[in-house]
């Protein structure tokens, strides 16, 4: 598993530096050891950031292009906030080091 | 009759009154997770002492199917426990104490079923998330450690199976600490990690939700966090302080903890302040607790309460089978068998 969120993670980089969308052969062949990778394998990665949201996809030909569609600034945020709002939740979903003192 | 009476009675003793005196008493500052065991030790003998109460209630309308097939032992206690409870009232009482039983069961393990899955789900959003946006660091201890790159400070785990989780930390973060409390604060997530602090958190926290009315478990939902807080401070200054032969000492690393405490609760700029009152209020107290030397329970002490944590599990169980005890000692038993 930690080896296809590294996948993610260079997928997502490539996405996010293209100013265009990207089929995934154009990622596979961006990808730094691309040569080295499985088509098939690629293709999961992206569809199952398609499944989670990460990214948009739409028909160009015969195949799929993708482009992300959030920043990676949006994602951040997003986690961030989230991360902090659970500061004190029953769940236990998450734990902190130590919540913030409301300003005087 | 009694019996269930009895049951019901330190329910709501336990229940209503215990909580105010033990999330007041200092001792538990001393030995958090010792404390935390009491907390969930006396939980646990409030829910058993109802639900066993509900069952002794419905014991006599029971069908004797349910009691036969038993050895000769045991046969004889469910006779003796009948002859005991059945007073012609509390047949009318037979239903009711089984719904009560099942009802008092069946809240707990959906309330704590429902909380589990929402754990899961934000957990699952948050792994899937850090996997694109944040940056995986090498950790020193083999644990998942994830940058995020973000000017608030935050530093947080996410439990993961068997002890091993993820820790995520801010840029904002990295940059207000000291390379010293940088170590601390990691070591204390890592404690988060590997005592399974989420899963006691969650018992109590699922008792309040299930039957939040009941002083005792709200009390205990409030009161546990800041122990296990404090559980996983002790055990940072223990671990980070074993571990690079440091030269400073006990007060030494009590210090620093207290410093990275404060460096991190007090920076800005502070998030919203309601939804974090709970888990900032932690840090007025650890701070406090830092600032004195520790000061370890004697084995007095220590032992009270391990009797007084097996009596709140064992009691309750031991008060419904007090009848079918008796029984077991017949010569000297009341309960004529003919």
């Amino acid at each position: 598993m930690r080896k296809l969120g590294d996948l993610e993670a260079l997928v997502m980089e490539q996405l996010w530096s293209s100013s265009e969308p990207l089929s995934v052969r154009q990622v596979l062949v961006a990808l730094p050891d691309g040569r080295n990778r499985a088509y098939t394998t690629v293709m999961t990665v992206m569809d199952n950031l398609f499944q989670k949201g990460f990214v948009a996809r739409e028909r160009a030909g015969r195949a799929y292009v993708y482009r992300p569609s959030q920043s990676r600034a949006e994602h951040t945020a997003e986690v961030m906030e989230e991360a902090l709002s659970l500061g004190g939740d029953r769940g236990a979903a998450l734990l902190h080091f130590v919540g913030q003192l409301a300003p005087p | 009759m009694t019996t269930p009476l009895l049951l019901f009675g330190i329910a709501a003793l336990v229940g209503g009154l215990v909580g105010y005196p033990l999330s007041r008493a200092q001792w538990t500052r001393q030995a958090p997770r010792l404390a935390v065991a009491l907390w969930h030790a006396l939980c646990f003998g409030v829910v058993s002492s109802v639900v066993l109460g509900g069952m002794a209630l419905a014991l006599p309308a029971l069908p004797s199917v349910v009691t036969g097939g038993l050895s000769d032992f045991l046969a004889r206690c469910a006779i003796a426990l009948r002859a005991e409870l059945a007073a012609p009232q509390s047949l009318l009482l037979a239903v009711p104490g089984l719904l009560l039983a099942l009802t008092t069961i069946g809240r707990v393990v959906v309330a704590g079923a429902t909380t589990s899955r929402e754990a899961r789900r934000v957990r699952r959003g948050q792994l899937d998330r850090l996997a694109v946006a944040g940056r995986r660091l090498r950790g020193d201890h083999g644990e998942a450690l994830v940058l995020l790159m973000d000017d608030r400070p935050a530093a947080y785990c996410l439990p993961g199976r068997r002890g091993r989780g993820t820790i995520v930390i801010s840029s904002g973060s990295l940059d207000l600490l000291a390379d010293d409390q940088l170590r601390l604060v990691l070591a204390h997530e890592r404690a988060h990690l590997r005592q399974r602090h989420h899963v006691a958190a969650r018992v109590s926290g699922t008792l309040s939700d299930a039957f939040g009315w009941v002083p005792l478990f709200r009390l205990a939902a409030r009161e546990i966090p800041v122990l296990l807080e404090m559980a996983a401070d002790d055990q940072a200054m223990h671990t980070t302080g074993v571990g690079n032969g440091c030269e400073v000492g006990r007060s030494g690393a009590r210090r620093r903890m207290a410093h990275a405490l404060l460096t991190l609760a007090t920076a800005r700029p502070a998030s919203p302040a309601g939804a974090l009152a709970a888990a900032g209020g932690s840090a007025v107290a650890r701070v406090r607790r830092l600032s004195e030397p520790r000061l370890p329970l004697g084995p007095a002490r220590v032992s009270l309460l391990g009797v007084g944590i097996l009596l709140a599990l064992a009691g309750p169980l031991l008060v419904a089978s007090s009848p079918a005890l008796c029984a077991a000692a017949m010569e000297f038993c009341p309960f004529a068998f003919s």
